[in-house]
């Protein structure tokens, strides 16, 4: 049953707001220790579910409930970030514009979901909530920072989620967790109300388990907003009811070189079986993506630490020791790297734009592998052992570094999921999006149902 | 170096900037020191692009 035909059920009276929300209540307040959440809000999402079933009129998400990352502002309630540091800051004023645009579509917030501090790793393994444990095997990771997004769409909690990504955050869970996450262009979704990690490179976006799914959730997020000086004033451009027929007709490119150093058999596989769908397929070389790649790493040390100085150099022992130890080796680098690694993305960004001339789409492994376990302090890449939080974003920095728009994608696999990334020009969302549903329909595609019973 | 001096600069570079880092945290701060200096050698040898102001921020 899709997710459209859900909602009508709830707008024609079929079924009720109420108990759709109290199915997705029974699943979060149980959890079977996946520890996706940080916070249920059980009363307030009844309040809203019962508003929802007195007018369903003009809402194009009637009751569907849904979690947000624990970095999403609540008004009235402190945005914690993963942290505890936050814990002495005020409230939000308000929610932020991505919350407050799903609600007034009719969604209802069921809870915030766990992350990795401040947003700084890929495993979700936050030293103050414990670690969201992957619903395909609980001894693994969820992937990170937007963990408990992830996981609680793949364990059929809720159907949607709000995350962000900074450098790969959306895209690592949702290719570990099996499910599909969406990373527009930079500027196409509002940030406004989410607590920063580095401007630079913040993005939000949503999880879901179908093609349909995301882009019902992504016309609702989208839209320009003064709040956030960084969000493009560009028109909305609504994937409405995907097309799903152009998929074969698309100039798609395998990236090579960087994409496939370093990548398990299961990522090759996962990418390879992607690419041979395609009709007009061949080998797409981005030969900058490797400092692109260190470049980004950079940025994010250097602006993450800058961002939080203060709280480095009055409570850093507050922080999650893994986290506390980047940022303050980034507040130790020299300032003009930070220039330098800007006048670095603007040369990466020309060769990306000489590459979609080309292609319309490029494919590239989301990980290097499925998910580690939890505690693996290191993972295998090119023969050498490196850390799992600095490196399960190989594949996914170079893109976000430029802003590109990039679907993860799970891949009909035996094994652990593991996803892909589709990237387009800026812009070109709905490329990814009519992409990934003739891939759904060829069967391809495919967000496998979590074996784990959420009982 | 030696460690003893990898970490009297790690003092150094914290004074400069700033920040009193505790011993207990200099082995994780110098291991990501280190990765980090990694990666910026590779950006530094880069041949990048002037900046152009208005394209600093949406790709």
């Amino acid at each position: 049953m899709t997710l459209r035909s859900e909602i009508e059920d709830v707008r024609s009276g079929a079924r009720t707001a109420m108990s759709w929300l109290e199915h997705a209540l029974d699943r979060t307040t149980r959890d079977e220790g996946l520890n996706c959440l940080t916070v249920v809000f059980s009363d307030e999402a009844r309040e809203a579910a019962a508003a929802v079933d007195r007018d369903t009129s003009g809402l194009a998400l009637a009751g569907v409930p849904f979690v947000a990352k624990d970095l999403f502002d609540l008004a009235g309630r402190t945005t914690m970030a993963g942290s505890v540091i936050n814990a002495e800051y005020a409230p939000a004023h308000e929610d932020a514009t991505a919350v407050a645009r799903l609600k007034a579509a009719g969604a209802v917030l069921v809870g915030l979901a766990n992350m990795d501090e401040y947003a700084y790793g890929f495993s979700t393994e936050n030293h103050h909530y414990g670690p969201t444990r992957n619903p395909h095997d609980p001894a693994r990771i969820a992937g990170g920072s937007s963990g408990g997004s992830a996981a609680a769409v793949a364990a059929g909690m809720v159907p949607i989620s709000l995350g962000s990504d900074t450098n790969g955050s959306i895209r690592v869970p949702a290719s570990l967790c099996g499910i599909f996450g969406l990373k527009p262009t930079f500027g196409r979704l509002s940030r406004a109300g989410t607590f920063p990690f580095v401007a630079s490179l913040d993005h939000i976006g949503p999880f879901a388990r179908c093609v349909d799914d995301i882009a019902l959730v992504y016309d609702v997020l989208q839209g320009a907003d003064a709040r956030d000086p960084a969000c493009a004033g560009r028109p909305v451009d609504l994937a409405g009811s995907l097309d799903r027929s152009v998929g074969r007709t698309l100039r798609v490119g395998l990236l090579d070189g960087w994409f496939r150093q370093g990548a398990t058999t299961e990522a090759l596989a996962a990418v390879d079986k992607v690419a041979s769908a395609f009709a007009d397929l061949r080998p797409a070389s981005w030969s900058g993506a490797e400092v692109a790649r260190s470049a980004a790493f950079c940025m994010t040390a250097i602006e993450g630490s800058s961002f939080h100085f203060s709280r480095l150099s009055r409570q850093a022992a507050r922080f999650d020791p893994a986290v506390r130890d980047r940022l303050l080796a980034g507040a130790l680098m020299p300032a003009h790297l930070g220039q330098q690694v800007r006048r670095v993305r603007r040369s990466v960004k020309q060769e990306v734009d000489r590459l979609f001339r080309d292609f319309d789409l490029l494919i590239a492994p989301a990980t290097p592998c499925s998910a580690p376990r939890i505690g693996e302090a290191t993972i295998e890449i090119d023969g050498v052992q490196v850390p799992v939080r600095a490196n399960l974003g190989i594949y996914t920095q170079p893109v976000s570094f430029v802003g590109l728009p990039a679907l993860a994608a799970p891949v009909d696999l035996p094994g652990m999921p593991i996803g892909v990334q589709l990237i387009a020009a800026p812009w070109n969302e709905l490329i990814l999006l009519r992409a990934a549903a003739w891939l759904e329909d060829q069967g391809i595609l495919l967000s496998r149902p979590c074996p784990v019973p959420v009982a | 170096m030696s460690d003893a001096q990898i970490l009297e600069e790690m003092k150094v570079l914290a004074k400069g900037v700033g920040l009193d880092i505790p011993a207990i945290f200099a082995a994780g701060v110098l291991t990501n020191l280190a990765l980090l200096r990694r990666h910026a050698a590779l950006v530094g040898h880069a041949d990048p692009v002037d900046l152009d102001p208005a394209e600093l921020l949406v790709p």
